[in-house]
């Protein structure tokens, strides 16, 4: 007998916006709430939901993110009834093709999937920042008969026009999908995340892949056929918290979020009571020094603490120095803060170095990046 | 390379009083991280030591929860090897129950394992011993045995329950129990690095039979001056955690970033099992000053000069200072907690207050109304 589900988690994008923490890691690779990595989410909301089987399709920097994956040990993908694999382009007798979009790239590995013999296949985001099982959406997938479920998020009406919009009648059955719709007669966003039935999405792939004009993407290509064919797609409302890190300013926010002192939005909230699993450093415990003053921050272990912290996110072997100030800002791993810098209102990359008396401030709403391990003038 | 079967002793380790009544000391709670035995686990580790043992004495279930498989301190799965050593019948027969009775009950190890040599370490103290340059000093002086043994300036005080070791040159000649009458000695960190053939060839020897734990065996194989037994003499860190004075002044040492980094090196981490625990985090009224704070904690407290270990929660109004808080302990709104050591899942809703000679010991579960 075949897998009931097999999750194939999208993680080939560069993540262009993210400019320097992109340059030598693919994007879901990228440190997040100073202990975990982006991918950790998708990958623990798969454990956390008894997916057993998960594939990973990388194409950028895939090397590091590989490493990262390993056989899924990091997030208990690895039991005696699990499979984790890493899938990246590779060469067949047709030749060497890159992915040419997120349904070429599952295209592309239908013969994993054809092993695992799955009835549905759920296709993720390696890139979204959200605690959750797929139960219920699995759930409904079954209970509605549908053939693809797509999650969906209630975005406001003013906003629905950066988004792939999805509009769907009172039973949650999909009439229609906008592209970033200069008029958007509905608020609900696509989140990128389906369900499909396993045999409507191998003929969907196969059908695209002859398609010479198609750009193989799902939310382009593959979702439209399907309304068009009169299949039956199901919105799933998603509840809780979502979000998409694409851009510096919306990783620093989703990062602020889990500081933030509302009652529903702090990190108990943005986990909902399950746990995302992650690397393990061996580091030490955090220090906390003699003169140092801490609030309203979340700190990993290894950090060493002499300076002011207010309002952060502190990962791994950070060392603030005495005098130094860092405010509403994140701060990544191996990260040194020297003797009366001050940091405000930033983003700074792995192993960076802000010098001594430096000032890396981003001024009222701006957020800046920063990553440098010399000095300029050297 | 020669095969080195690593043992890990928990037993003949002092007791710490409350800390130690339903758990070993190796498994005792350090520094809000740690496990003690992990500084011996890790040592093996880092010294590329395939098959690793922990001799249990008593309170499996506590050792069980800490090393499961042992795993965390394991490389090559397939090339090395984990187990936990059980006496069987010493646990029904706590007279009978010796490290070296419970080597004896468990000498399959030495069947199965085609190994050359055969380290010792005790969980208790701790240390960062790269024990192949041990095994080199071993080899080049042909010894039978090599004790450890480090030259201390307050021996009337420390490693009272460990040996002074006297040596003629490289040779081991005297063993006797540290008196703590003199305070510039040479005390043995209790390891032992036997060549394989020799150690079995005792564990079985008639005349070895009266001989109730492996420092007596020592001891007496020392006093007969028949074999090469020869001290190495190691410089680093060594603290012999063997009262609850010690397990408190040996944490609260750690603020001194001499001792800090001493240990902790990038080269030589110190494995623990670990839970996934999130972040520490820091609420809006938190105060922290000279405190190692683990993952897991929450603080809106006030909390100075303490360990605070994982998922401990200091809540706003709360304060600690030069207090040890171990996992899941909760300090109340209003409690003020000083000189203290609060075992887990403790509540403190009232103050608790020791002094700095003496602090007090709250028992795990304990609701301080």
């Amino acid at each position: 007998m075949g897998q009931k589900i097999v999750a194939m988690i999208l993680a080939g994008g560069k993540g262009t916006r993210l400019e320097a923490l992109t340059k030598k890691v693919a994007k879901p690779a990228v440190s997040f709430g100073a202990k975990y990595r982006i991918i950790d989410f998708p990958l623990s909301n798969c454990a956390n939901s008894h997916i057993d089987t998960v594939g990973v399709l990388m194409q950028y920097e895939s090397v590091s993110l590989d490493e990262y994956i390993g056989n899924g040990e990091k997030w208990g993908l690895n039991g005696v009834r699990s499979l984790t694999t890493t899938l990246a382009p590779r060469q067949t007798e047709e030749g060497l093709s890159w992915y040419k979009g997120t349904a070429d790239a599952i295209y592309a590995n239908i013969d994993f999937l054809d092993q695992c013999d799955p009835e549905y296949v759920l296709i993720l985001s390696g890139d979204h920042i959200y605690s959750t099982t797929y139960d219920e959406m699995l759930e409904e997938h079954i209970n509605k008969n549908a053939e693809c479920t797509i999650s969906v998020y209630e975005v406001p009406i003013e906003e629905a026009s950066r988004f792939g919009i999805l509009v769907a009648d009172k039973n949650g059955k999909i009439i229609e999908f906008q592209e970033k719709p200069a008029h958007p007669t509905s608020n609900l966003a696509s989140m990128g995340i389906y369900i499909f039935t396993y045999k409507t999405l191998r003929r969907a792939l196969i059908k695209d892949a002859q398609n010479e004009k198609s750009d193989h993407d799902f939310g382009k290509n593959i979702i439209p056929m399907l309304l068009g064919e009169g299949k039956k797609l199901i919105a799933y409302k998603y509840k809780g918290y979502w979000k998409d890190v694409g851009t510096i300013k919306s990783l620093h926010e989703a990062n602020m979020d889990l500081i933030s002192d509302k009652a529903d939005l702090n990190f108990d909230a943005i986990m909902g009571g399950l746990k995302i699993y992650s690397a393990d450093t061996y580091a030490p415990p955090q220090y906390v020094g003699r003169n140092a003053s801490i609030s309203d921050s979340l700190i990993t272990q290894g950090a060493v603490i002499l300076g002011k912290v207010k309002k952060s996110v502190i990962s791994d072997y950070v060392y603030i120095e005495k005098g130094a100030t860092v405010e509403n800002s994140v701060l990544m791993p191996n990260v040194v803060i020297q003797k009366n810098a001050v940091v405000k209102n930033a983003v700074i990359a792995p192993n960076s170095i802000v010098f001594e008396n430096d000032k890396v401030v981003g001024e009222g709403e701006e957020v800046v990046l920063y990553a440098r391990k010399v000095k300029a003038h050297e | 390379m020669s095969k080195i079967l690593g043992i890990v002793n928990l037993y003949d380790s002092p007791s710490l009083g409350g800390l130690t009544k339903n758990r070993t000391l190796g498994s005792t709670s350090f520094l809000g991280r740690y496990a003690l035995m992990d500084f011996a686990l890790s040592n093996f580790t880092n010294s590329h030591i395939d098959e690793i043992n922990v001799l249990v004495k008593d309170n499996f279930r506590s050792v069980a929860k800490h090393v499961g498989t042992l795993k965390t301190w394991v490389n090559n799965t397939k090339i090395g090897r984990q187990n936990l050593l059980i006496n069987e019948k010493g646990i029904k027969d706590p007279k009978y129950n010796s490290d070296l009775n419970a080597l004896r009950e468990n000498d399959w190890i030495f069947y199965d394992s085609n190994f050359d040599y055969v380290v010792i370490a005790p969980a208790h103290i701790l240390s960062n011993i790269d024990f192949n340059e041990v095994i080199d000093f071993h080899k080049k002086n042909n010894a039978e045995v090599t004790i450890v043994y480090k030259e201390i300036e307050d021996a009337d005080k420390a490693f009272l329950t460990s040996n002074i070791v006297t040596l003629d040159g490289n040779q081991i000649i005297g063993y006797t129990k540290n008196t703590g009458k003199v305070a510039k000695a040479n005390v043995s960190l209790r390891t032992y690095i036997l060549s394989a053939e020799t150690f079995v060839k005792w564990l079985r020897h008639r005349d070895y039979r009266d001989a109730t734990s492996l420092r007596m065996l020592i001891e007496t194989i020392i006093e007969e001056k028949e074999e090469i037994i020869t001290g190495y003499k190691y410089d680093g860190y060594a603290r012999c955690v063997d009262s609850f004075e010690h397990f408190v002044e040996y944490s609260f040492e750690f603020f001194d970033p001499e001792i800090a980094d001493s240990v902790f090196k990038s080269e030589w981490p110190i494995y623990t099992c670990t839970r996934n625990t999130r972040p520490a985090i820091y609420g809006p009224k938190s105060s922290v000053k000279n405190c190692f704070v683990a993952n897991g904690a929450k603080i809106d407290g006030k909390v100075e000069n303490s360990v605070i270990s994982r998922y401990v929660e200091v809540e706003a109004g709360a304060s600690v200072k030069n207090s040890i808080i171990l996992t899941k302990g909760v300090i109340k709104k209003g409690a003020h907690v000083e000189n203290a050591v609060v075992d887990k899942y403790a509540i403190i809703e009232n103050d608790v207050i020791g002094t700095q000679d003496e602090h007090v010991y709250v028992p795990q579960g304990k609701k301080v109304r």
